[in-house]
């Protein structure tokens, strides 16, 4: 859903952050699909913002990245950084503080 | 479904035909590139492989190209700073007096050389010179592809040394300096001043693209098996 993506967009970096501590190591389109199947297929990730977001993290010394040969080809890895680790914690906070204030903002129940 | 060699090989043929050559583009645009081509591929069990590379390709070129663009400004960035800070670093104490003394040996180089070569050819062959150290230091590493790292520096700032010779030549040539009776001009001031400015930012881009071959050599395992 176009919208969804668009709501998403400020939150992409928690995204591949919390999905980086729960793996150890992910390619870039292993990302896009874990999303999918996580949310079902309602949230597409596209690869013009993943890649940009990526790049992004590995420069701020939140990723680090490893090349291994797969199948005669060559993939690149990312793993959090030991400074990625202590940033999923807050952005994670963050989000859900956001995510709370977004409840009382618009009344939403909270169970939604 | 996995790709047989045969496949694996022609894929790297056609993306490399479309341009999408370099190294770091290779790595990650590749593999975003196969792992499509595996999705689809169950889905067109009628399809020759050439035409669902082509399919593939044109559901993915976009993709492709935001890989290049983000990863060439990643490395721009990094490679900006890099340069920044090898430049300002002859300004500090030590290599202040560094320059302070360079600027002097060019001066009464200038000087003493006046009566015997001609000026303009004095910076002739310091060009050459210059041209020389550019080749020995900024040649890529020895990976056998196109690569972003070096054609990134060389390309961003390879022009701005040569600006400065063309500056001190063109001055030289219209000024025809003619030294006062104390020895001094100001136009080899000015051209030494340059000539050391000029040397500092040749050293800045070496320094830059070291980090670009050293970056290039770490890959070159991978960069093996990119073109096996």
């Amino acid at each position: 859903m176009a919208s969804n993506n668009e709501l998403f967009k400020g939150t992409l970096q928690t995204i591949i952050l919390k999905l980086l501590s729960e793996n150890n190591k992910m390619y870039g389109y292993e990302i896009t699909q874990k999303v999918k199947l996580i949310t079902q297929g309602e949230l597409l990730l596209k690869e013009g913002a993943l890649y940009p977001a990526l790049h992004k993290l590995e420069a701020e010394g939140m990723l680090e990245t490893s090349t291994e040969i797969v199948e005669n080809r060559v993939r690149k890895y990312y793993a959090l950084s030991a400074d990625g680790k202590k940033e999923v914690v807050s952005k994670l906070q963050e989000a859900k503080d956001f995510i709370a204030q977004l409840q009382l903002l618009l009344n939403l129940n909270p169970a939604i | 479904m996995e790709l047989s060699n045969e496949e694996i090989g022609y894929v790297k043929f056609f993306l490399h035909k479309k341009k999408h050559f370099y190294f770091e583009v290779q790595v990650e645009g590749m593999d975003h590139f196969f792992s499509v081509l595996e999705e689809e591929k169950p889905k067109y069990p009628s399809l020759i492989f050439s035409d669902l590379v082509n399919l593939v390709y044109n559901k993915c070129a976009k993709d492709l190209t935001s890989i290049q663009i983000s990863l060439g400004k990643r490395l721009q960035a990094k490679y900006n700073y890099v340069f920044i800070k090898e430049l300002v670093k002859p300004f500090t104490n030590g290599y202040l007096t560094f320059v302070i003394l360079g600027v002097f040996a060019y001066f009464n180089l200038q000087r003493l050389l006046h009566d015997y070569i001609n000026p303009q050819g004095f910076y002739l062959i310091v060009g050459i010179l210059n041209l020389i150290v550019l080749f020995k230091y900024m040649a890529p590493s020895d990976l056998l592809i196109g690569n972003y790292l070096t054609e990134k520096i060389s390309g961003n700032y390879g022009m701005v040394p040569w600006a400065f010779s063309v500056f001190s030549y063109l001055l030289i040539k219209y000024t025809a300096p003619i030294l006062t009776t104390s020895g001094f001009n100001l136009t080899y001031l000015i051209t030494a001043i340059a000539l050391v400015i000029k040397s500092l930012l040749i050293n800045a881009m070496i320094q830059t693209s070291r980090v670009g071959v050293n970056e290039c050599l770490k890959m070159e395992v991978t960069s093996e098996a990119l073109n096996a």
